[in-house]
Order: structure tokens, then sequence, then C-alpha cells
């Protein structure tokens, strides 16, 4: 039960809220933009948690979901002529049904198995985007993409479209942790822990993982529709593998099951990653510089190492 | 027309074998993947055009010079930086991501764009049947022929062969009959780093070599160590043709922009199907 | 007709024979005793039992229904549980939250419902804790209910590892050396648990070590080796049998390990 006490912690949260909320009122126009990333990036990211942190498995998928969500928002509005609202739940659903079509056997794979699997999945997907040129326009993308509109009020600049980038990310994280504590969550847990001993009390382990799938799914398909609709213009390059190792770095940065340790590492990835660009190659030199050491020195997620300084319970409850 | 794409792709898939290589001898003796693996291809690649345009070796010694450094730069890696990475699978995939983003990037730094490689084999044409290639390609096929003899050879005869062989077996077992485990790890890495750069020498002169090279071969090479068993050598060599061929055929007489989803789809499939792969012998833990 | 009844089981590992021709009945409301040196078969015949293995031959018959085919889960749900002897906890979760999974015996449908917020959700929530408290203090776990089950000390790890099984309510309850690492006041304590558990009505096969918990607690019992029956009855009369003695080289503990893995 979470009772509503206001500790010290509680009011450094409400401050940084607070300052979060109000950003387009102080903050330059870049500062918006990048803070837009940070929350588009946090719903793959917190999607590829269900399968990391509470499933025990590692996907390498991610980029090319995010990519069919928001390629499906992309031609359903510029081909066919939809309004961006209505293609939400098309996309989603798109996303879903491919993750499960082609992912669904593969879950059930031993975990180094099942990276390699999505491997698979995200070349196949990625080579359809860059190929099937009369369904996606290949290596030219999409262009013209429409802004996401409430009611003739157009989110065009970034900061209009930051208020809505900041209730999606504000939803999926309330949904993520109900979905952490609903009995479904714990069944993830279980089956992550030990899956014999999961199966062993009658967890249906198989059905679990494919739910798990679909969820990630789910959260790639919904950031990629926030994505197509800001940057208005998408090509197959934007949903490789890179797109997949990033999702995947940010997810395990952040420490083993801690969404808002995730959602604290996208923000300092992608404020890097921006933060380097005038470097040029040696910005990607230091990437992946960065992964490495990372991986070296902080295996289990640096912010695994502020919390148990900070004497904070290692496991997030609901 | 046959001819040309089935020596062709005998090529490529000679290539997509011997990189393979590298994969399974890692994953046999850690149960990992080195997914900077492909890099090194790209990298062995560039020290070879490196050095042949400064000192005019035969196309052999050219070869087993790189091989050395390679060898070389496989062990010190290993003992710095795959050793701080074993601790799970998802660490040491992002770290071996991570070095190979770095391999790859510092290579672009000196060669942003794609460069011609010197013709260290030849440049004759030679004739079988109706196809006509370069001798390059023969060189290829010879040149994995023998590295998987010798291979073979080091395996079955030399006491470091069958020390690895312990390893990758059992390791704890090994460790207590004698075999110095890191030791053999290390040398494990210089094979698979050696193997790999001698392909991108090989390759070299038939394309263009370019600092993103790596990405594709190594995703398609792992491919097809899994398509044949990732812990099976002889697997390994057998899906890397049998990919490199397929791919080709489906490039000529399909579609040439579907070709790379050729060995995506038969890795997916392979998984799903039969995940130790044709000639493996692992048994994966199911649900 | 017997609770469970197993005939011509075998299973072969490899070429080595795990279990041959098992015929076994446990008849509802027994305390069975299954004993043997290392290595004769009595966690292959459990995992046979609780659906980790698939046999090579034989039926196995439990409440009428032919179980030898199900999966683990699906064996879970027709009634029977068991520990492991190797504790499979889940580790990084509470001392609650491992048995309340047992207690929600896999029910689907459960995430929108809680995602919702749905009454229906709440209220089987509320039946799984329920159930699980009682199990915890049956099993003197109530105390650490908000542990990490991974820090518990040895002998709680044990009684979780039961607590987690009774929470599925089970018709037949199989016990995998819950003694195994038990000094003798916790194994008095275990003992007493177990009568416990079966004088409400639990029907128990329990394989131990300690031939002699298996004596004071079961009446009957029956003893393997090399995956064979070679003993069936009053467990006081099979301990003595010469074929039981030559098979464990002597009763005591410890001599067992000369009989090999």
């Amino acid at each position: 039960m979470t009772a509503f006490r206001i500790s010290q912690r509680g009011w450094i949260v409400v401050a940084a809220l607070a300052a979060l909320v109000a950003l387009p009122g102080y903050a330059p126009q870049y500062l918006v933009h990048v803070a837009n990333f940070i929350l588009i990036y946090t719903l793959p990211v917190i999607g590829l948690g269900f399968l990391t942190g509470f499933t025990g498995r590692v996907s390498l998928a991610q980029g090319a979901l995010f990519g069919v969500g928001a390629y499906t928002t992309a031609l359903l509005t510029t081909k066919l002529g939809w309004a961006p609202l209505a293609t939400l739940v098309p996309s989603v659903l798109m996303t879903v049904v491919l993750a499960v079509a082609l992912g669904g056997a593969a879950v059930r794979l031993a975990g180094l198995y099942f990276v390699m699997a999505t491997i698979g999945i995200q070349q196949i997907v990625w080579l359809v985007l860059m190929n099937w040129i009369e369904l996606t326009n290949g290596p030219q993308g999409v262009r013209s993409i429409p802004a996401i509109g409430l009611g003739g009020y157009e989110l065009e600049t970034p900061q209009r479209f930051f208020f809505l980038a900041l209730a999606a990310a504000g939803i999926s994280y309330f949904l993520a942790k109900r979905v952490i504590g609903s009995r479904l969550g714990l069944y993830l847990r279980a089956l992550s822990d030990d899956q014999l001993a999961a199966s062993s009390v009658a967890v249906e382990v198989g059905r679990a993982k494919v739910t798990a799938l679909a969820l990630s799914a789910a959260w790639a398909g919904a950031g990629g529709f926030l994505y197509a609709h800001y940057v208005r213009y998408i090509h197959p390059d934007m949903f490789g593998l890179e797109a997949s190792v990033l999702y995947l770095v940010m997810s395990m940065f952040g420490g083993y099951r801690s969404i808002a340790g995730m959602i604290v590492a996208t923000a300092i990835l992608e404020s890097a990653t921006e933060y380097l660009r005038p470097f040029g190659e040696f910005r990607m030199i230091a990437y992946g510089m960065i992964l490495l050491l990372g991986m070296m020195y902080f295996p289990k997620g640096i912010l695994t190492l502020v919390r148990r300084r900070a004497s904070a319970p290692a496991t997030e409850k609901s | 027309m046959f001819d040309q794409l089935f020596i062709g792709g005998l090529a490529t898939g000679c290539i997509y074998a011997v990189v393979g290589l590298g994969f399974t001898l890692v994953y046999r003796t850690l149960r990992m993947v080195n997914f900077a693996q492909g890099h090194v291809f790209m990298a062995g690649a560039f020290l070879g055009l490196v050095i042949a345009e400064r000192v005019r070796l035969p196309a052999l010694p050219l070869l087993l010079v790189v091989g050395a450094v390679a060898f070389a730069l496989g062990m010190v890696l290993e003992r710095l930086v795959f050793r701080r990475l074993y601790h799970n699978h998802e660490v040491f995939i992002v770290g071996s991501i991570g070095l190979g983003i770095v391999l790859m990037n510092g290579v672009r730094v000196f060669f942003p764009e794609p460069v011609p490689f010197p013709k260290v084999f030849g440049s004759t044409v030679v004739q079988i049947g109706t196809a006509r290639f370069q001798e390059a390609y023969l060189w290829v096929v010879v040149s994995t022929l023998v590295l998987v003899v010798l291979l073979h050879a080091m395996f079955t005869y030399t006491r470091t062969g069958r020390a690895l062989r312990a390893v990758a077996a059992d390791a704890e077992i090994a460790g207590t009959v004698g075999v110095n485990v890191n030791r053999a790890i290390a040398f494990t890495f210089g094979l698979s780093f050696a193997v790999a750069a001698i392909a991108g020498v090989l390759i070299g002169p038939l394309y263009f070599v370019s600092f993103d090279m790596g990405d594709m071969v190594g995703l398609k090479a792992f491919s097809a160590a899994v398509f044949g068993g990732i812990n099976s050598i002889p697997g390994t060599i057998l899906g890397g043709l049998v990919i490199g061929v397929l791919e080709n055929f489906a490039g000529g007489y399909i579609s040439s922009a579907y070709k790379d989803l050729v060995a995506f789809v038969i890795l997916l499939v392979m998984l799903i199907w039969r995940p130790t792969g044709l000639l493996g012998r692992e048994t994966p833990v199911k649900v | 007709m017997a609770l469970l009844s197993a005939s011509g089981v075998s299973l072969a590992f490899a070429g080595v024979r795990a279990l041959a021709q098992i015929d076994l009945q446990i008849e509802e409301g027994e305390l069975l005793g299954i004993i043997g040196p290392n290595g004769s078969g009595k966690s292959t015949l459990f995992n046979v039992l609780s659906g980790i293995y698939r046999v090579d031959d034989g039926s196995i018959v439990f409440r009428g229904q032919r179980i030898e085919q199900l999966g683990v889960a699906q064996i879970v749900r027709c009634g029977i549980a068991r520990t492991f002897q190797n504790k499979r906890l889940f580790g990084t979760m509470t001392v609650l939250e491992n048995v309340v999974v047992a207690a929600l015996k896999g029910a689907q449908g459960s995430a929108l419902g809680d995602v919702l917020g749905l009454r229906s959700a709440a209220q089987a929530r509320d039946k799984a804790v329920a159930i699980a408290d009682r199990c915890l203090a049956l099993t003197g776990l109530t105390q650490s209910r908000e542990l990490l089950a991974r820090d518990l000390p040895y002998g709680a790890q044990n009684r979780l590892e039961l607590a987690r099984a009774l929470a599925l309510e089970p018709t037949l309850l199989l016990l995998d050396e819950p003694a195994a690492g038990l000094n003798p006041s916790e194994r008095a304590e275990l003992r007493e648990l177990i009568r416990r558990i079966h004088g409400e009505g639990l029907t128990i096969a329990l394989v131990e070590h300690d031939v002699r918990m298996v004596t004071g607690l079961c009446a009957r019992a029956i003893v393997l080796d090399h995956g064979e029956k070679i003993a069936d009855g009053a467990s006081a009369a099979v301990v003595r049998d010469p074929r039981v003695q030559a098979a464990y080289f002597g009763v005591v503990e410890g001599e067992e390990e000369a009989h090999g893995v």
C-alpha cells in the first residue's frame, strides 16, 4: 500500500516534476526538443523493461518494433489521409500482432537463443522497411507526416508537443507500474527468478512470456506513433539495430527492475548523445566507450549503485 | 548465370564461414556471443590494406602477418576487456557491441570513404565451366579449405588444441586436470580474431573495403553459425557456405533487394525449429 | 481405487536407465515414504509424477485421470504439488509474494482486471493473500512475511518451500528431501509439521534420506534401487528387509555415499 507520505525524497520529486512541467516556459527550444526525445524514448525503453527486467530476456528487436508503430501511423496518415489520433490504436495493434507473429514462437527459447531470434526479427523488419518500396518508399522514407491535432490545435512546435509527450510518458509510466503490480507482473517476476519453480506453482509460463512480448511491442508501437508525428519525416535507418541497442542499453543502465531507473538512464544517455553531437565520429567512439566501460564496470546498472547508497529497497514495490 | 552465382556465393559463403568460426570458437568455450566479431573482420581488411600499400608482400605472408597481429590483439583484448564482461549474456553482448562501435568508428576516422584494396591475389581471370571470375575467388575458397584443415589438425593432434576442446567441454574439469583455463580462453579469442582478420584480407581485393562492411557480414556470419550449429565447427562452415550460395541465388533469380533477407529468415526459422542448428549437439533449455 | 496409481513407469536418459517398470500406488490419506540410496531414482520419480520429465513407457493415473502426458502447470492444477530438494524459491520476491503466487494458482485474465482496478481482481488477490497467510502461519513464517526470500536463513527457506506448496491447496503433496541440511531440532519441528499437515487430510509422499524420519512418520514405505522398486510394505518391516539393507550397505547415514553418485 502506498501511503501518501511527504518525505524529504517526496519533496525533491515534486519539485523536479514541477520544473519539468514548466520546462517550455523557461528552457531554450533546443532543450525542449531534447526533452521531447527523452520522453518519447521512455516508451520503447519501458516496454523493453517488461522483457528484460521482468522476464529475464534480452530483445534486440525493439528498434524495429518502434519503427513498425511509426510506419503504420505514417502510412495511414499520409497515404490514406487518416487523422493522426485515429491511428494510435492501429499502430499499437499492428506492432503487437507483428511481434507476436514473428516472436511468439521464439519466447520459449533459452535466453541467448532468444536474443539471436530477436536479431533476426530486427533485421527482417528493417530490410522489409528498406526494400518494400511500393509500401514504405524504402530509403527515401515517408515525408510530410501531419502533426497531431487536438480539436484544431496543432501540436507542431516542440513546446506544444512537449505536453503531449509528457502526458504520454506519464501515462505509460503509471500503466507500466500497474501492470508490474498486477498478478501478471507477479508471474513474470516469478518466472524470471526460476522458470521451473514458476510452472510448479501453476504459472502458465509460455503464455506469460508471450504476454510480456505483446506488452513490450505495445509500448514500442505507441512510442513509434509519437515519434512519427513529432519528427514528421521517418526513414528506415532510424529503426535499425543501433536503435535497438540504444533502447536495450537504456533499459539496462537503469538497473534491473526499476522503471524510474530506466527513465533516468534514458534521460542521461539521450542527453549525452545530444551533447556529443558536434564531435562527429568521436561521438560514436565515445558512445561505444560508454557502452563498453559501462558494461565492464557497472554491469548491474548505474542506478543500482546510487540506490544502494541511499539504502532504498533493491526492488520496486507497486 | 548459375555457375557465376554459385562460385560467387561460394566465395562469400567462405567468408561467412570463416568469420562465423570466430563466433563458434568463442561460444563453445564461453557460451557467449562476441558481437565485435564482424568489426574485427573489417579491421583485419584495413590492416591488410595498410600493410599491402606500404610493403610489397606476397599474398601468403600478408595473410600470416595480419593473422598474427589480430591473434595478439585478440589475446590482449580478452585480458583487458572481455574478461570483465563475463557476468551474464546481456552484459557481454552490449559490451562487445560497444567494442565493435569503437573499432568501426576508429577506422572511420582514418578511412571515411570506401577504399579499393590492392590486388594481392593477382588479377588474372579464370574460367570454370561457363563462369568467369578473378583468381582471387579461388584464393578465398582454397584458403578457407586450408584454414579449416589446419584448425582441425590443431584441435585433434596438438596439446593446445586438446586443451581448448577440454575447456570448451567443461572448463571446471579442464582446470582440475592442469589446463591453464585462462590461457586457453585467451588463445580462443586470439584465434577467433585471427580468422576474422584473415577473412577480411581475403575478401578485400574482391570488393571495396569500407568501415561499415563489418556490420552486415558479422550478422550474416552469426546467422550462418547459428544455422549450422553455433557450437559445431563443421556446422558453421556448412552454414556459411549454404547461406552464401542461397543468398546469391536469391539475389540473381528473385530480386537483389531481398538478398539480405535470406540469412535472417534462415536464422529465425532455424531458431524456432531447431535452436542447436543443423549439426549442433547441445540441448537447449526450453520453457 | 488408489488416489494415484503408476504402472510400468520407465525412463532412460541417453541409454542410462533411470526408472524401470515402477508400479506404485498411493492411497488417499496416507503418508508414504520413499527411500533408497543416492541415484536410485527417487527424485526422478517425483519429476515424472510432477510432469517435469515425460515417461518413456507406462501410465500414471491420478483421481481417475491419466496424467503422464500433462505439463507441469496442468498437473499442479489437477491437485499435485511438490517441493524441490534444491530449494527453488523466487529469490527476489518477498516471502509473502512467493506464497501468493502459488495461492493464485496461475489464474489468468488477471492483468487487465488488476490494471483497471476491477473489484473481482482485488477480491481474487485478497483471497490469495488470505490463503498465503494461513500457510505462512502453519509453517511459522508470519514474522518473515516481508523479507526477501533470498535473505532467509536455510531452515526458513525450507519452510517457505513447504508453505508455497501448501498454498496450492493440493490433494497430493510430494516432499522431496525436506529435511536435507537441517539440524536435529529443525528435523523434529519438520516432523511435527508434516504430521500436522497429514492430520488435516492431505495425502503425502515423502522422499527422504533420513530413514528414521521415514519410519517415524510413515506407516508404509517403498524402496528404490537403481531405478527399480525393491520393496513395498510397512515401513518398519521394509527397513529391516535384507535386500534393502544390502542396497544401502547399512542403514546408517553417510555410509550411503559408498553406493556412488
